[in-house]
């Protein structure tokens, strides 16, 4: 059998989300692997030395290079050097040099078998239009204005011309970053002959304008049951304890949950005897400051970032596990967003808190999961406290739909795929 | 008797009954409290959910299962089997704000009047923002005689999510809401006025009004798909005002031509705004017009304060139908104009 070469700049022992996600799948796979990745920068990570082990067949080839446009290159020479040894390419989008390598494989040796797979979107990424750094919120395609293309009015509107016209003098360098993503998605989704998605969201917005679609496929993200600790521990002091793992920021950010605790702490006298509420990872400034403003900190507590087999550990000793998305109503109508780390959540088996998930595969996921899935509103999300804290909420887990998710179910749907591709060849 | 029958019409929204439920189905209050959940003929799962509940609260929870009929059409089943001494509706994609419920309740035991006022919060779910709507012409806890009622002074009326109904007064008055059609929640709230004898005002804001489903029926694109009932239940209201308009006092009538105004208005914006159909819409609202005219010559009168109306009246309406674009290019130009000209 021949060996898969997986073209992937983030792979353990950096310690990063994607990365997490592709090692979880090649080492469930019953596949050969090579991995061709890079520890020289841990930019964009939370740092190098996460140790998992690691099964045989998979051989990882380190590149000397710090930039992802030189790593690119080096993938690219490193393919041509073995080519004998490859059927199947697989590349992943983050960074967007993964799939510029895979496109230039293609392109170089059209028999060779693509696997493109996607983290998040490239080009219609709602983060960066949230941000509005990549596509002007005055041009009539930017998400936030469907609703208006058909007003003549807005249309010849005198001021959003100039303003558009004005926005895009300013952002040039985006306008041209955006465009050469946008190209590079196009001709990816065009070129490759397996294209992997995490969720049915993210492919219907990926898929909706592009002429691509008959070789798309659904790989969900996955949790692997031997990574949990075997946990024992018994908890002594009888609060209900809530945990969040993770990144947050300006844009994903806490304040809606932490309303909702100030709100139910005035409603109720004795929230901090019953309750608490355990952040890890990044937190920005503006949520802090409101932690500190409402006098919170005897309810809710901050650690920074832990290694991920230690996150794993603090899932498992939760009471509930919170997940927190951005708002991105204004710019996607269903959320394409399926985060690593809630295939984590699942693994632990603890009942999820998701706040602000909007319509998508992550919200039916978790409902049918039995999870409970709230909007952004402080008042709901209060609701949902006081009713696990002083009426017994519990949810009832589908216990069948979680088994979907282990490592070992997902790499076998993943196997199938490989198979088709290989048969293909 | 228990103390309140709560109903819960239930059409197609399994993905928030349990929310809903869960907010009102606590201890604290199982004894007062009778809920009645209908299944409006829903085919989503909702009726294993309330299975679920129904073997959970065997003593509180009580439903009904019918062929779909809409939101009149649940209300009328559920005020027929109910048996509490109070009467409200919760619709299934909204919840109670759970402490402030269990506050009602126990104040609810001790009042009289026919209704009973709660303040009401909106809920965006989409951006989170909360808009909590109070009555602040009423004094809290004081029993107020049926002339005193009024709108808010932002305009607000006695809405579904703030009210409660003694249910003996829904019975005595015969209430029985349009079937098939949405919007009815304007005939539950102005066909027991004319009966009303006293009401007070318990300022919690249970009630918790989701806004955000593009499937709502207050959402614009819905309400001009659903422009033949909006106009059917407006025709109702002012026939039911006109019939007992001469047996009101003073205030109660003021109260109800406001209410009736502010959906004639609404009618009036759907009607200007209609692509489809706009021909058999403005005609219908002629008709409207003509029938406001005969049978309740004051409700007309008041509508007519509206500059646009007036001028619509003069224009035999035609305005509806001609010109809308032109009109409306006319004043996004003027304001574009006004805005380059810089303040005066």
């Amino acid at each position: 059998m021949k060996t898969i070469l997986v073209i992937a700049w983030f792979y353990p022992p950096l310690c990063s989300s994607e990365g997490i996600v592709t090692y979880k799948l090649l080492q469930n796979s019953r596949y050969r692997y090579e991995v061709f990745t890079q520890k020289q920068t841990d930019s964009w990570t939370f740092g190098h030395g996460m140790a998992l082990p690691s099964r045989e067949g998979i051989h990882c080839i380190y590149a000397e290079s710090r930039t992802p446009e030189a790593w690119a290159e080096e993938a690219f020479r490193y393919f041509c050097q073995n080519r004998d040894r490859f059927d199947i390419v697989m590349t992943r989008s983050m960074p967007p040099q993964s799939h510029a390598v895979g496109l230039r494989i293609k392109r170089a040796f059209p028999s060779v078998r693509w696997i493109a797979s996607f983290g998040d979107p490239l080009s219609d990424n709602p983060y960066e239009l949230l941000n509005g750094s990549s596509l002007s919120p005055y041009a009539l395609s930017h998400p936030q204005n469907r609703d208006r293309r058909g007003d003549a009015a807005f249309l010849f509107s005198p001021s959003r011309l100039l303003h558009d016209l004005l926005w895009r003098l300013r952002h040039r360098e985006g306008v041209r970053h955006f465009r050469s993503l946008r190209k590079l998605e196009k001709q990816t989704l065009v070129l490759a002959d397996r294209l992997v998605f995490n969720n049915s969201s993210q492919q219907h917005l990926m898929l909706a304008k592009r002429p691509a679609g008959k070789n798309a496929h659904i790989i969900p993200h996955s949790y692997d049951p031997s990574l949990y600790p075997d946990l024992r521990e018994h908890k002594t002091d009888g609060k209900i304890r809530f945990v969040f793992l993770g990144q947050l920021n300006e844009t994903r950010t806490a304040l809606p949950l932490l309303r909702a605790i100030r709100r139910l702490r005035d409603d109720v006298s004795d929230l901090e005897t019953r309750a608490e509420f355990h952040f890890f990872g990044q937190m920005p400034d503006r949520d802090l400051a409101y932690i500190m403003r409402k006098e919170l900190q005897s309810i809710v507590r901050y650690s920074p970032p832990v290694p991920y087999l230690d996150s794993l550990r603090e899932a498992q000793r939760a009471d509930w596990l919170i997940h927190i998305d951005a708002e991105l109503s204004r710019v996607c109508r269903e959320n394409p967003f399926f985060p690593g780390k809630v295939a984590d959540y699942l693994g632990a088996g603890r009942p999820i808190l998701a706040v602000g998930t909007a319509n998508g595969a992550l919200r039916d996921c978790l409902h049918r999961a039995g999870h409970l899935t709230l909007s952004f509103s402080a008042n709901e999300i209060k609701e949902a406290l006081y009713l696990i804290l002083y009426a017994d909420l519990h949810p009832e887990v589908n216990e069948e739909l979680l088994r979907s998710f282990t490592a070992k179910a997902v790499a076998a749907r993943f196997d199938e795929k490989v198979v088709q591709t290989l048969d293909e060849a | 008797m228990k103390t309140l029958s709560l109903v819960v019409p239930v059409y197609q929204t399994r993905d928030y009954l349990c929310r809903c439920l869960d907010s009102v189905l606590v201890p604290e209050v199982l004894d007062e409290l009778e809920l009645i959940v209908v299944n409006d003929g829903s085919r989503d799962g909702s009726d294993e959910i309330i299975r679920r509940y129904q073997r959970r609260y065997p003593g509180t929870l009580v439903s009904i299962d019918k062929e779909n009929g809409g939101h009149g059409s649940t209300i009328n089943a559920g005020l027929a089997l109910a048996s509490g001494r109070y009467f409200r509706v919760l619709d299934s994609d909204d919840w109670f704000d759970t402490p402030a419920f269990i506050r009602m309740m126990l104040r609810l035991k001790d009042r009289r009047e026919d209704l009973i006022v709660t303040p009401y919060t909106r809920e965006y779910t989409e951006t989170g923002a909360s808009l909590c709507y109070d009555y602040p012409q009423w004094q809290e806890g004081r029993s107020y005689r049926a002339d005193a009622l009024s709108l808010s002074p932002d305009g607000s009326y006695v809405c579904m999510a703030s009210a409660t109904f003694r249910t003996a007064l829904l019975r005595a008055c015969r209430l029985h809401l349009t079937e098939n059609s949405y919007y009815v929640d304007m005939q539950y709230l102005l066909f027991p006025i004319p009966f009303l004898e006293s009401f007070c005002l318990i300022r919690e804001s249970v009630y918790r009004y989701a806004i955000g489903r593009a499937s709502q029926s207050v959402s614009r694109k819905s309400m001009l798909n659903r422009l033949s009932q909006h106009e059917r239940i407006l025709c109702s209201l002012i026939e039911y005002y006109a019939s007992f308009c001469a047996s009101l006092d003073p205030s109660r009538r003021r109260y109800m031509t406001a209410v009736i105004a502010q959906m004639y208005y609404t009618h009036l914006s759907l009607v200007r705004s209609a692509d489809a159909g706009r021909m058999r819409a403005v005609l219908g609202f002629r008709k409207l017009e003509r029938r406001a005219h005969e049978r309740a010559p004051e409700l007309y009168q008041k509508v007519g304060a509206f500059a646009y109306l007036r001028v619509s009246r003069r224009l035999h309406y035609l305005n509806l139908l001609f010109f809308r674009r032109l009109f409306r290019l006319l004043s996004v130009l003027g304001s574009h104009l006004i805005r380059l000209r810089g303040p005066a």
